[in-house]
């Protein structure tokens, strides 16, 4: 009995394993697209044109003018950068058609400087399909973050830390508790509203209005008299610089001033020129301290340098220090995962990074279940016609005159 | 079959219940290939049709206007929903493929593995490509009733065969949990059903090997009814106290203590509520009452044995009695015939005719009784073991045959019989010299008994091999043949002397077989009743032989 047993067990494992291997059969095999041994291939889709055209445009300046100056080193272990940069107009299927082009045509080694939360994730399947390296996305989504994806390298902080802070701040160190929201409809605004209503839950709150847009349109007439009407003492604003430079005009022609606060993504410095004086006391926060600062900041200054050097006709910005730390990021991982590169080591070597210096004063971090290096949140203000780095009690002064300012 | 057949019953009800299984299984799995195979084929047929309609359907305004980034987000927005979608792609009339899902240089063969014949608007087949096994279908992008275009939809196979693996693996799984727990629970129900059987079987074999003891193994094996639990104080079946097994821990009641109460018992427990409640199947029963025939059997063993034992007892002391007896009689009785003897030989002068006739009388009765008392004295030795047996070598004719003729002269004389003894002079054998002459003169006394007056003994000894061969023949009237066989039981007296006056015990051949077995040989009569009768005797020459040959 015990012999026909095992017998029996026997057969039937031999025809489970033969009926289930058959399909499980998966032939590993290294590739190296876009690497050769004198170059490495990077793609970025990106807007270069269009009512974004500046975002993309410095960020693609910003990470290029550390590549110039690395590739005029020598470039990384004997390969030079190569950056193959398509527009997209920040227009996610456009974007999609790029990357598909990079990936399948360009065959790039990595994807690179990706602005725009509607635009990266539409090409999300794609990078998780084509097992590609997706690094220094300019862009703060949190789909993009969680949950964890392996092929996305993210460095900045992201809009729900960006909200967070700032609801913080206003609701504890001013007691504010009327909060409005103004957001692009689309992804991208959709993860800063989430973002607001989940700070503001923390403090049993919720917007008191929303107002939208289409994105690459100017029609915010209606969002503004929705949250006019609600007297809102906070307008949080998850839009680029156009649309939120023609809300805060309007709102103050028709003698609405609550605060303004717009996270980084905005273009802060294509703010303040689109808003002139009207730009007084609007809080932008950021994820990278202000290039400006390059007698404190190593990087700042380096960066400045650069640009001065490689593009002179740009001012140094935000948009542009982001995207040249992003490139800092890329030339270490690139650095670090030696000569013998591929997809996978170089997105192990990213991972070995841990609390190196950039020069802005604020290690970076990854780990193998951490695509995110930084996290700090930076808040600056318009002041007369200049972004200034700004504590926080120095903004919540800033209020303190306005309001009083308001009450005289 | 014979291999089947020559399995255990626990072992062909397992056999059975798993071919069954596999039988059922067989079906299930031909079902699926059958049944569930196709139907999911059409079913992936069907889901490719649909996506190919919904994206001809949004594409059509995209492709009208060269809209390529639209085209390539809606077929995009699709093979992310599904991920069994080897490819998609649309061509356009003019310039080819448009757009298309994959990350590599689009292969223009596919265009070619199924193209959509003019006069049809949707087509599926399935293709090998680099992809594998594909189902392509191919459905017409129109406008206003104008083919402007064509999609393209590859589901790949694998969500057959993957889910095929699935439901191979699912039913394999199933089916070893279920033959494991069908063999499981044969096995169970098989033990339960033949075990008692099993049991009973080497029951009837202790039986048949007369193991009277078997009821205790029993006990270890199978339970009797229990009862439990009872609390009618007054049912027979309980004791407090009493192992729960009555029947079978009660030991046997001793020597002489009635029996009949077990089986009293028994027929009380049958009535007995508490019995019925707790007794246990029919072979459980036949069992129980197997143990009990068993321990009744054993007991009737016991006092069969006991009897027996008092009357070997009573054998002997008789037998013991009877050597007393015979033994004090035989100096009296000696003597007595020694005096008869000695007033026959006028040794205390002469008889008148009357007298000496009286004496002749009275000595003849008194050798008869002389016999009769040695008779009984050998018989007393044979039935009490004390028959001595001395063997040696002894030459038959002169140390046995010829002073045994002389002991019986007067006899032979008195019966005026001829005797003619053609004994082999060299006849040697092992053997004890006074036990065969027993026999001798058992025999020749016998033929001068039973045998005509006036007639002839014939004696022949001679060689046979390993034996030898001795005969006494008379020619008397001899016996019946179906009176043959009793000739030599004890106390036997078949025979007529011819005059009815002969005398005997009925243990002169009884005895003479006795002797002649003691001595590993065997003896027989043969003969024509009225004409003659002879005893046959066949001894081994030596008496190892004899005892190897035992």
């Amino acid at each position: 009995m015990k012999n026909s047993l095992l017998c029996l067990g026997f057969l039937l494992f031999c025809l489970g394993t033969g009926c289930s291997g058959a399909a499980n059969q998966e032939v590993t095999v290294v590739e190296r697209p876009g690497v050769s041994a004198d170059e490495v291939r990077l793609g970025s889709s990106l807007a270069l044109s269009g009512h974004a055209s500046f975002l993309g445009t410095q960020t693609l300046h910003g990470a290029l003018c550390y590549i110039e100056a690395i590739n005029e080193a020598g470039g990384v272990h004997g390969r030079k950068i190569k950056v193959i940069a398509y527009d997209d107009g920040y227009d996610p299927p456009r974007c999609l058609e790029n990357t598909q082009q990079l990936i399948a045509e360009d065959k790039v080694f990595a994807l690179f400087c990706y602005v725009g939360t509607p635009t990266s994730v539409k090409i999300m399947p794609l990078v998780q399909e084509a097992r590609i390296p997706l690094v220094g996305l300019f862009t703060g989504a949190q789909i993009l973050r969680n949950p964890f994806q392996r092929y996305i390298i993210n460095i900045r902080a992201s809009y729900y830390e960006e909200t967070g802070a700032v609801v913080k701040e206003l609701v504890e160190s001013l007691a504010l508790s009327k909060f409005a929201v103004f957001y692009q409809y689309d992804d991208y605004g959709f993860d800063g509203l989430t973002g607001t209503q989940v700070a503001l839950k923390q403090y049993g709150l919720t917007p008191v209005a929303t107002g939208s847009y289409r994105r690459g349109s100017l029609e915010v007439e209606d969002a503004l008299a929705r949250i006019i009407a609600s007297k809102a003492e906070v307008v949080i604003m998850i839009g680029t610089y156009e649309p939120c430079a023609k809300f805060i005009r309007l709102a103050k022609s028709r003698d609405y001033e609550p605060i303004f606060h717009c996270v980084s993504f905005v273009g802060a410095d294509e703010l303040v020129k689109k808003l002139g004086a009207a730009g007084e006391g609007v809080i932008i926060t950021q994820v990278v301290p202000p290039p400006t600062e390059t007698l404190l900041l190593p990087a700042a200054e380096e960066y400045t340098k650069l640009m001065a050097r490689f593009f002179p006709d740009d001012e140094p910005n935000f948009v542009g220090f982001e995207s040249y730390l992003n490139a800092r990021v890329m030339v270490e991982g690139l650095q670090r995962a030696g000569p013998d590169l591929n997809r996978e080591n170089f997105l192990d070597a990213i991972e070995s990074i841990e609390n190196f210096s950039l020069g802005i004063g604020n290690p970076l971090t990854f780990s193998s279940l951490d695509h995110q290096g930084l996290d700090k949140v930076y808040f600056t203000q318009i002041h007369e016609g200049r972004l200034a780095l700004v504590t926080r009690a120095a903004a919540m002064e800033v209020e303190r005159v306005r309001r009083s300012g308001r009450d005289r | 079959m014979m291999r089947f057949g020559k399995l255990k019953v626990k072992q062909k009800i397992a056999v059975s219940t798993a071919v069954v299984i596999l039988f059922f299984s067989l079906v299930s799995w031909l079902s699926i290939q059958f049944v569930v195979l196709p139907s999911l084929t059409d079913e992936i047929t069907n889901r490719g049709e649909i996506i190919a309609n919904g994206i001809a359907l949004r594409a059509q305004q995209y492709l009208t206007a060269d809209d390529r980034p639209n085209l390539l987000d809606v077929i995009f927005t699709e093979k992310w929903m599904e991920p069994y979608l080897a490819y998609i792609f649309i061509i356009n009339e003019v310039d080819g493929v448009v757009v298309h899902t994959l990350l590599q240089p689009f292969p223009q063969y596919l265009v070619r593995v199924n193209p959509l014949p003019a006069d049809r608007i949707q087509h599926t087949r399935l293709v090998k490509t680099s992809f594998g096994s594909v189902y392509d279908t191919a459905m017409a992008i129109q406008e206003e009733s104008h083919r402007i275009g064509t999609v393209r939809v590859g589901l790949s196979k694998v969500l057959v065969d993957e889910t095929m693996g699935r439901l191979a693996n699912i039913f394999l799984a199933v089916l070893v949990l279920i033959i494991s727990i069908a063999l499981v629970l044969t096995n169970w129900f098989s033990r339960q059903i033949t075990g008692p059987i099993l049991d009973l079987r080497d029951l009837t074999r202790d039986l048949i090997s007369c193991n009277f003891q078997a009821c205790g193994h029993l006990g270890k094996r199978v339970e009797c009814w229990l009862v439990k639990d009872c609390s009618q104080l007054m049912c027979s079946a309980y004791e407090r106290g009493r192992p729960p097994c009555w029947l079978m821990d009660n030991p046997p009641p001793p020597h002489g203590a009635e029996v009949n109460p077990l089986a009293s018992k028994l027929e009380e427990c049958s009535r007995c509520q508490v019995y019925k409640e707790n007794v246990g199947d029919e072979i459980e029963q036949l069992a129980a009452a197997f143990c009990h025939m068993i321990h009744k059997l054993d007991l009737y063993q016991e006092e069969l044995k006991l009897t027996n034992e008092d009357l070997r007892k009573l054998n002997r002391n008789y037998m013991e009695m009877l050597r007393f007896v015979s033994h004090e009689l035989k100096t009296p009785i000696a003597n007595s015939s020694m005096s008869a003897q000695a007033l026959l030989q006028s040794i205390f002068g002469t008889l008148t005719p009357p007298q000496e006739k009286m004496v002749k009388h009275i000595y003849s009765n008194l050798s008869t009784s002389v016999e009769m008392v040695k008779n009984y004295l050998d018989l007393s030795r044979i039935e009490t073991g004390e028959l001595l047996f001395q063997p040696r070598r002894l030459h038959l004719a002169s140390e046995v045959v010829a002073p045994t003729l002389i002991s019986l002269s007067i006899l032979i004389t008195a019966n005026r019989i001829r005797v003619e003894d053609l004994t082999d002079e060299g006849l040697v054998l092992e053997g004890d010299e006074e036990l065969l002459r027993v026999v001798y003169s058992n025999l020749i006394g016998n033929a001068c008994k039973y045998g005509r007056k006036g007639g002839v003994i014939r004696l022949r000894g001679k060689n046979q091999g390993t034996l030898c061969r001795l005969e006494v023949w008379n020619d008397g009237p001899g016996i019946a043949g179906e009176k043959m066989g009793q000739l030599f039981q004890k106390f036997c007296r078949i025979q007529q002397s011819p005059e009815g006056a002969a005398k005997g015990t009925g243990l002169g051949l009884f005895i003479s077989r006795t002797i002649v077995e003691l001595h590993g040989g065997k003896i027989w009569a043969e003969g024509v009743e009225g004409e003659w009768i002879q005893f046959v005797i066949e001894l081994p020459k030596s008496q190892e032989g004899s005892r190897e040959n035992e």
